[in-house]
């Protein structure tokens, strides 16, 4: 479900975002710039970079790229019965399918903690930065916690018809909400037993090929807020 | 006209199916004025948004870690499968409960979070068309669902309408906002902004309408499940912004 698994396991993980940032973004901006053969050929570098360079199963790319065409075309086709013009049909799908390529090439290839670690040092508010943080964390324990209830639910039936749909969606969510609090509850509950004052979280920023390292330093006292969201929930 | 017929039945099972894409305006759709204008939209109410989330972290310790967890669970939310009464599915929004629990300033800046994660984790959306998405969902949606919960509390309606008003209010919204944005970026030849706004909204309303009411019951199940077994977690949040 996540792409996050491909941007850990591929073979640029260990290039730094920013350079993969402005790969991407670089492009991009030549893609709105650029007419159709400039679309196509950005299209091509971004997909040879992502399955050939990155090594990106060919796929899983495919699949990707049929999803991004499922939407594109019926709204390509809207757009040119409203402008009536062919070129400018072509060139709005030529400009999507080239920038799909690039945002996919950035989404394959770089975690998003990293992009999100990466955008502090672009200018964005530190606090948006921090709570995309805490917010990254989470989002795995409780997207764990929604499919088991998930699966309960459906194999006691619960999503057999439309009502019981609806009511099961909403003990669900209301099930979710309970545990996100929960969960909050208890970092706080950690945060406050290490003295956290509402102030900044201190994190350190350890790329994912440090881990092993970090870890085994980890037993010697080092406690970082970062080993405290990895472990609290398991 | 059999063929006309024919192509939009065409359309309309194709936006049948892409839902789950429709509901953002995908990387590279916008052209680069409307990229940036729309940026420019949002960033005052994230700034804003910021400031209001800062003054209440200074009041309360816990409060940072609560919206981290806000934000995973809007997440969540968003990429659940919503039950729809003509058999296909789509997303909730998550709009108007986020709204009724949170407040629209704070979700204003969760909720482009939320994008930002769904781009880079999921590829929904794009990175181009972020400031466009977060203004339609994270903005307009949560504004219009505080706004209409607010106004339908103050006018008498009992709880559960109200809840239901917004919720649904805030959904359609949503798409409301995103046709917009579709339109001023590609208006009409002949009839210009107008013509082109009634044409992709009218796309929209087809699967949307069914769906904003979905998700308006399922946010009156979920506020009341709430009410009944997560009394004390929620209980300061909900009293916050005046549900009881």
């Amino acid at each position: 479900m996540f792409l996050d698994r491909y941007a850990y396991t591929n073979r640029l993980k260990d290039v730094s975002p920013l350079i993969k940032m402005a790969f991407a973004f670089l492009m991009m901006a030549w893609g709105f710039a650029g007419g159709v053969w400039i679309h196509a050929l950005i299209f091509f570098i971004m997909a040879i970079a992502t399955v050939f360079i990155a090594g990106i199963d060919l796929k899983v790319y495919l699949g990707l790229v049929s999803g991004a065409l499922f939407f594109l075309l019926p709204g390509v086709f809207v757009v040119f019965l409203s402008c009536d013009s062919l070129m400018r049909a072509a060139l709005l799908f030529s400009r999507s399918l080239a920038m799909v390529s690039c945002f996919y090439f950035l989404c394959l290839t770089t975690p998003a903690l990293e992009v999100v670690v990466a955008l502090k040092g672009l200018g964005v508010p530190r606090l948006f930065v921090e709570l995309s943080f805490l917010t990254y964390r989470q989002i795995f324990t409780l997207a764990d916690y929604a499919g088991m209830i998930y699966n309960a639910q459906t194999a006691r039936l619960g999503y057999v018809s439309f009502a019981s749909s609806l009511r099961s969606t909403g003990f669900l969510v209301a099930g979710l909400f309970a545990k996100a609090m929960e969960g909050s509850n208890k970092l706080q509950m950690a945060l406050d037993a290490r003295g956290y004052d509402g102030g900044e979280l201190k994190v350190l920023d350890i790329r994912p090929t440090d881990n092993k390292k970090e870890n085994d330093n980890s037993h010697f006292g080092n406690n970082s807020v970062g080993d405290l969201f990895t472990n609290k929930m398991g | 006209m059999r063929t006309a017929i024919l192509i939009i039945a065409l359309i309309l099972l194709f936006f049948y199916h892409a839902e789950a894409y429709a509901m953002h305006i995908m990387e590279g759709f916008l052209p680069l004025f409307w990229c940036l204008f729309w940026y420019a939209a949002y960033i005052p109410f994230l700034l804003l948004g910021l400031s209001h989330i800062r003054k209440k972290i200074m009041s309360d310790a816990s409060g940072k870690v609560v919206l981290g967890f806000a934000g995973a669970f809007a997440f969540v939310l968003s990429a659940l499968k919503l039950p729809s009464v003509t058999g296909s599915c789509s997303h909730p929004t998550g709009v108007g409960l986020g709204a009724i629990l949170f407040g629209p300033l704070p979700m204003a800046v969760i909720g482009g979070i939320v994008l930002l994660f769904q781009a880079l984790l999921l590829a929904h959306g794009g990175l181009s068309t972020l400031g466009a998405n977060s203004f339609s969902m994270a903005v307009a949606g949560h504004f219009i669902s505080y706004w209409v919960y607010r106004a339908a509390r103050r006018a008498g309606v009992s709880r559960n309408v109200s809840v239901f008003l917004g919720a649904a209010l805030g959904d359609l919204a949503t798409y409301a906002v995103t046709s917009l944005q579709l339109a001023l970026a590609f208006p009409d030849k002949i009839g210009g902004f107008f013509l082109s706004f009634l044409k992709f909204a009218g796309i929209f309303a087809v699967t949307q309408v069914p769906l904003a009411i979905a998700e308006g019951i399922i946010t009156v199940i979920v506020l009341d499940l709430l009410e009944q077994r997560a009394k004390g977690a929620v209980e300061t949040l909900i009293e916050e912004e005046g549900l009881r």
